[in-house]
């Protein structure tokens, strides 16, 4: 990870593959994993977009 | 002060962009809400074709404060009377909403319902959580909200940005003010969350428990929101001097769901606008023109991410004075509004030619710290507009001392407004006491 303020191109490209993995298990059909995973994906989805990486 | 408050950016990217990208990254959101707003909501397809405009034509911020029409609270409630229940600005179906909020009310008129699906409820919350740890709340300070927690949207934001930074989070919603204050020195809390009305309610009451907060409590950070009191000088330094505490100014409102603007951990007297998450606009009350920097105006907020509800070009009536970014020693890119809310247009009136605000009031009376409550109204005696301001003193103050603070506040009220009221010593304990939106000021004038 970057270790100064600014975030690099590599980590947006991590974080937008979390969110990839996060998105596709929002549609599980186990509960646990469909709610769990649709809320971080919702947070996450909030720290992309402040930070300009996904609209 | 008890401790220094810690520098830091929440979104160090965003916060130190040159201006030029922040215009761009504006741009960039608005553009897409339009779009949104204009495929999902039907008020605001309506609204666009009935000022013969599309999407398309909003290719500059420029062409926005030009083209689009502000909306003001009478469109929404209008809207919300012809079609009911909700109106027609939702731009979902209510079951795929996380809340329901509603304006608290205290206007008279009926409240504006709001809905938030989760990704608007996330994005409130995290406004409040940048604005919090800007100003300077770090994991572990302890927090006590002191409000009632209901259907108005008052601290819900709060609590959910104190908890994203990790604070232990104490909600009091059926505590009363003793109550509460026990819970300020057992549970240690260090920062209080509440209106300044009620900051000021629980001093006095601490005061007469034989309590001094400052000395007594950890309390070293208030953030405060809902009314103007925070830029009020004199309710300002009684509240800082009283818990020993920095005073934070945030505001927000129900219709825009989260924090607009909120002060930085260098306290330099002005509110950073959340200018990455709303576009706002100062402009003439009357003429609806831009104002510019450092004269005073009509708030206009856009905030740029809405799903449930978009709200374009909202007239606020919210008393607000613009100034640069730089007038801050902080580094961000956000302009400021200086002192915050200064007042409301519409809680604005004329006595004997004298434009008169409630906060003109305050500013005055607050400055004598044994006055206890305070209600003002403007009447008619004697077929003269009158201006009354009744007050209460401490419990531990005698009687003579009050009688000689009547005569002090009618002298600077004289000098400094250019206006003679009428002062009454009101009982201990007759006047109205608030916990959210204090309403101390009522003109009772027949005539208009």
């Amino acid at each position: 990870m970057t270790k100064d303020d600014q975030i690099s191109k590599e980590d947006e490209q991590k974080l937008l593959t979390a969110y990839k993995i996060l998105e596709e298990y929002s549609e599980s059909e186990i509960p646990v994993l469909r709610f769990n995973c649709r809320k971080a994906k919702n947070e996450l989805w909030q720290a992309l977009f402040e930070l300009d990486v996904l609209f | 002060m008890k401790v220094e408050l810690p520098p830091g950016y929440w979104n160090p990217k965003i916060e130190l962009l040159p201006r030029s990208d922040l215009k761009e990254l504006q741009l960039k959101r608005l553009r897409h809400a339009i779009q949104y707003a204009w495929e999902a909501s039907p008020f605001y397809r309506k609204l666009m074709e009935r000022h013969g405009l599309s999407p398309d034509q909003i290719r500059s911020l420029g062409d926005f404060y030009k083209r689009f029409p502000i909306t003001r609270r009478e469109d929404l409630d209008q809207d919300q009377l012809n079609n009911p229940p909700y109106g027609t600005r939702l731009a979902v179906h209510p079951e795929s909403t996380l809340r329901y909020h509603t304006t608290s009310g205290t206007t008279g008129k009926p409240p504006v319902k709001a809905f938030d699906t989760e990704r608007d409820w996330l994005w409130g919350g995290d406004c409040w959580a940048a604005s919090l740890y800007n100003f300077g709340i770090r994991p572990d300070d302890v927090v006590m909200i002191a409000f009632g927690y209901g259907s108005f949207i008052g601290f819900w934001g709060a609590h959910y940005g104190f908890e994203k930074i990790g604070c232990r989070v104490h909600p009091t919603g059926g505590m009363d003010t003793k109550t509460r204050i026990q819970a300020i020195l057992n549970l240690d809390v260090t920062v209080l969350c509440c209106t300044p009305s009620y900051a000021v309610r629980i001093l006095h009451v601490a005061n007469g428990e034989g309590l001094d907060l400052a000395r007594e409590s950890k309390v070293n950070k208030i953030v405060v929101a809902g009314e103007p009191g925070a830029s009020i000088s004199s309710t300002r330094k009684m509240i800082e001097r009283g818990f020993d505490a920095h005073l934070g100014d945030f505001m927000g409102t129900t219709e825009t769901a989260g924090m607009m603007a909120a002060m930085c951990s260098k306290l330099s007297g002005g509110l950073h606008i959340n200018e990455d998450r709303y576009l706002t606009e100062v402009v003439d009350p009357v003429t609806l023109e831009p104002v510019g920097y450092g004269i005073q105006g009509m708030m206009v907020v856009t905030p740029l991410v809405k799903q449930a509800m978009p709200l374009i070009r909202y007239g606020t009536n919210d008393i607000v004075i613009l100034d640069p970014n730089h007038s801050c020693s902080c580094g961000r890119v956000f302009d400021l509004f200086r002192g915050g809310i200064l007042g409301r247009y519409d809680d604005m009136v004329k006595v004997r030619g004298v434009q008169l605000t409630p906060q003109m009031v305050e500013e005055i009376v607050r400055g004598f710290p044994e006055v206890e409550e305070f209600f003002t109204t403007v009447e008619e005696r004697n077929g003269l507009d009158s201006l009354i301001i009744k007050f209460e003193i401490r419990k531990d103050v005698r009687a003579p001392v009050g009688e000689e603070i009547a005569r002090k506040i009618k002298d600077e009220f004289k000098s400094k407004v250019g206006l003679t009221p009428e002062i009454e010593l009101a009982p201990v304990d007759s006047l109205p006491r608030f916990e959210l939106k204090s309403r101390r000021f009522k003109d009772q004038r027949t005539h208009g």
